[in-house]
């Protein structure tokens, strides 16, 4: 709810009470706590970097302290403050142009990353059914599309079962085989085993060698990106003010061990020549799981990692497109037919159409062997338009500083403009590392990729948006009127 | 309005976990260890060992690769697989891009392949060519 020009902290925080009231509260602190890990960490992509051994923790710890700290805290500043999320942050910071776009970009990166995401859910499944699936085109699309659409309309139910579902999987599909993995490393190296990886002073910082060891780090700056999408919910906690602080300073420190431990335990286990030979994920799991005589557990690991994944895109598919009907019913920006929600508040046509859009994409990824070997580019792209969202974010908060100093906050993040700055030079760098070929891309012109990716920005993260907002129409405002509980 | 019970939501869910828990457990212990498989192993050992690479356990490398190699034969030659290569190597995520990928990492991988599936070697090499490899340690 927006709360420009309202100084009187008192009156403000009854007004945002007020407002809030109608919201069935269905979200715990800790529950938005483990639905914004469930969106950003899993163990899914340890193995790739236990290879690094020791070394990982420099490569996690640095992009925590340069991104994570800032995005977090800024987040966590803004929603204590604010209600709706990033496009009500940006509208109250700089404008509801700003706060569109910013939504939008969030929203656009998530139409390429379900399909990846489901892919990778069809390859975990093949290789604990039939290995020799995971090739197969026409069962990628399938498992793409059926579990794509079955999530959605799981996810239509309402954002009390989706928070629910998301935070379960997170305990169930990273929490627990995350725990289980570091146990089994630290049982290895108490039973004597010499660590596969060098445990020594030496080995804390990566041999970095030219712009692939930047391009390492940077990325692993992306590793955090997320963990302001279930802002848009605070409607829905009882408490955002003092409650949605606390969730993220949990889910923080969560993240940053997720990542960290699970990846050290195994590159204790197992050596790194193997992790790179085995071919996948689900491989180096079962290298691992072998050397305690365990390989059954592989399979479980992999129905768990699965619901992680599932879980977590859950967060996703609940929250950008909720920010997005928020602001489109408010300011106009989109047309009658994107604002009907369902019963429960869910944004019914917004899903809808993005289930349209990403069934095709998945199609093509799956079934066309070219598509499949540029699919990447589309991936940078998306990327690219996200870490929009993060510049308009930090430069929201700045400003919000100074243009609502007395708006309360239940939360005001220590050195704010330090904070913002730093995470407004991480996003820079994100971005300019984004215009760097990936190996995939060849001996291909650097110019003509940098085109590539920078067009596909403009139209995506700009034209696009900018066509809602040049052709709204005034009658657009509320035109479907929100229900009486919507969390919006 | 509050929402609705899911109760039959959950059911169905944690009901499908678990089936497919138990059936991936039993289906998924398929015996690769063979004399062809143990056979391999010890040359793609003896093969990495050669080129100064670190090596598998026999053990590790019957469980893992049997005698076909399984996946990491598999995706040699296989677009879709490929196009997920880069991400294997990097962090997950909703905001992951691939890397630039260390030429040691496919060192290893030629080694293999010329055990474990000979007749890939080539299509590999294609598109290891079309690559651009850079050292990261």
């Amino acid at each position: 709810m927006a709360s420009t020009g309202v100084t009187a902290e008192g009156a403000a925080a009854k007004k945002v009470k007020a407002a809030a009231m109608p919201s069935a509260k269905t979200i715990t602190w800790l529950t938005m706590c483990f639905m914004t890990v469930s969106a950003v960490a899993s163990i899914r992509n340890t193995p790739s970097m236990a290879v690094y051994g020791l070394a990982c923790i420099f490569l996690y710890v640095l992009p925590a302290l340069v991104f994570l700290l800032p995005s977090s805290l800024v987040a966590a500043e803004l929603a204590s403050g604010w209600d709706g999320g990033v496009y009500n942050w940006v509208s109250q910071g700089i404008g509801p142009r700003a706060g569109f776009i910013a939504i939008w970009t969030q929203f656009a990166m998530t139409l390429t990353y379900y399909p990846s995401l489901l892919a990778y859910v069809a390859s975990t499944l093949a290789y604990v059914f039939m290995p020799s699936l995971a090739s197969n085109g026409v069962y990628t699309a399938a498992v793409i599309v059926i579990v794509y659409w079955v999530s959605t309309l799981v996810s239509m139910r309402g954002v009390g079962l989706v928070a629910k579902l998301s935070s379960s999987s997170m305990l169930l599909g990273t929490a627990i085989p995350g725990t289980a993995l570091v146990l089994l490393g630290i049982i290895y190296l108490v039973q004597g085993n010499p660590s596969a990886a060098p445990i020594e002073a030496s080995a804390l910082l990566p041999r970095i060698a030219g712009i692939a060891g930047l391009v390492l780090i940077v990325n692993n700056f992306l590793s955090y990106a997320g963990m302001e999408v279930n802002a848009v919910h605070v409607k829905s906690m009882a408490n955002p003010a003092k409650e949605y602080p606390k969730a993220m300073f949990l889910a923080m420190g969560l993240v940053v061990v997720i990542f960290v431990l699970p990846a050290l335990a195994i590159s204790w286990v197992v050596p790194s020549s193997e992790l790179t030979l085995t071919g996948g994920v689900m491989q180096a799991f079962t290298a691992f799981f072998d050397y305690f005589k365990v390989s059954w557990l592989t399979p479980i690991l992999g129905i768990m990692l699965i619901t992680a994944a599932l879980g977590g895109m859950m967060a996703w598919l609940a929250g950008p497109s909720k920010g997005l009907l928020l602001i489109g019913r408010k300011e106009g920006y989109l047309p009658p037919f994107f604002q009907k929600v369902n019963p429960a508040g869910i944004q019914v046509n917004i899903l809808f159409t993005q289930g349209i859009i990403v069934t095709i994409i998945a199609l093509l990824f799956a079934l066309v062997p070219n598509v499949s070997s540029v699919y990447w580019i589309f991936s940078v792209i998306t990327t690219q338009v996200y870490l929009i969202m993060y510049f308009l974010m930090f430069i929201a908060a700045m400003r919000l500083r100074r243009s609502q100093p007395d708006h309360p906050r239940g939360y005001r993040a220590p050195i704010l403009p330090v904070l913002a700055t730093v995470g407004l030079a991480s996003a820079a760098c994100a971005f300019a590392i984004g215009f760097v070929p990936s190996s995939q891309f060849g001996g291909g012109s650097t110019v003509l990729y940098v085109l590539i990716i920078g067009g596909g920005l403009v139209v995506l993260g700009l034209l696009v948006p900018f066509l809602f907002l040049w052709l709204r129409k005034p009658a657009w405002k509320n035109a479907v009127p929100a229900p009486a509980d919507d969390e919006g | 309005m509050p929402e609705k019970s899911h109760t039959w939501v959950y059911i169905v869910i944690i009901v499908v976990i678990a089936a497919l828990m138990v059936a991936g457990a039993v289906t998924f212990g398929q015996e690769k260890n063979s004399p062809e498989a143990r056979a391999k192993a010890k040359d793609l050992i003896a093969k990495l060992n050669a080129a100064g690479l670190a090596a598998p356990s026999e053990a590790a490398a019957v469980r893992l690769f049997g005698a076909d190699g399984g996946r990491a034969a598999e995706r040699a030659d296989n677009a879709l697989l490929h196009a997920q290569y880069a991400w294997d190597r990097g962090t997950s995520g909703p905001a992951s891009r691939p890397v630039i990928i260390d030429p040691d990492f496919l060192k290893a991988a030629e080694i293999f392949l010329s055990v474990y599936a000979p007749e890939k070697l080539a299509g590999f090499r294609q598109f290891v060519n079309g690559l651009d490899l850079q050292e990261t340690k």
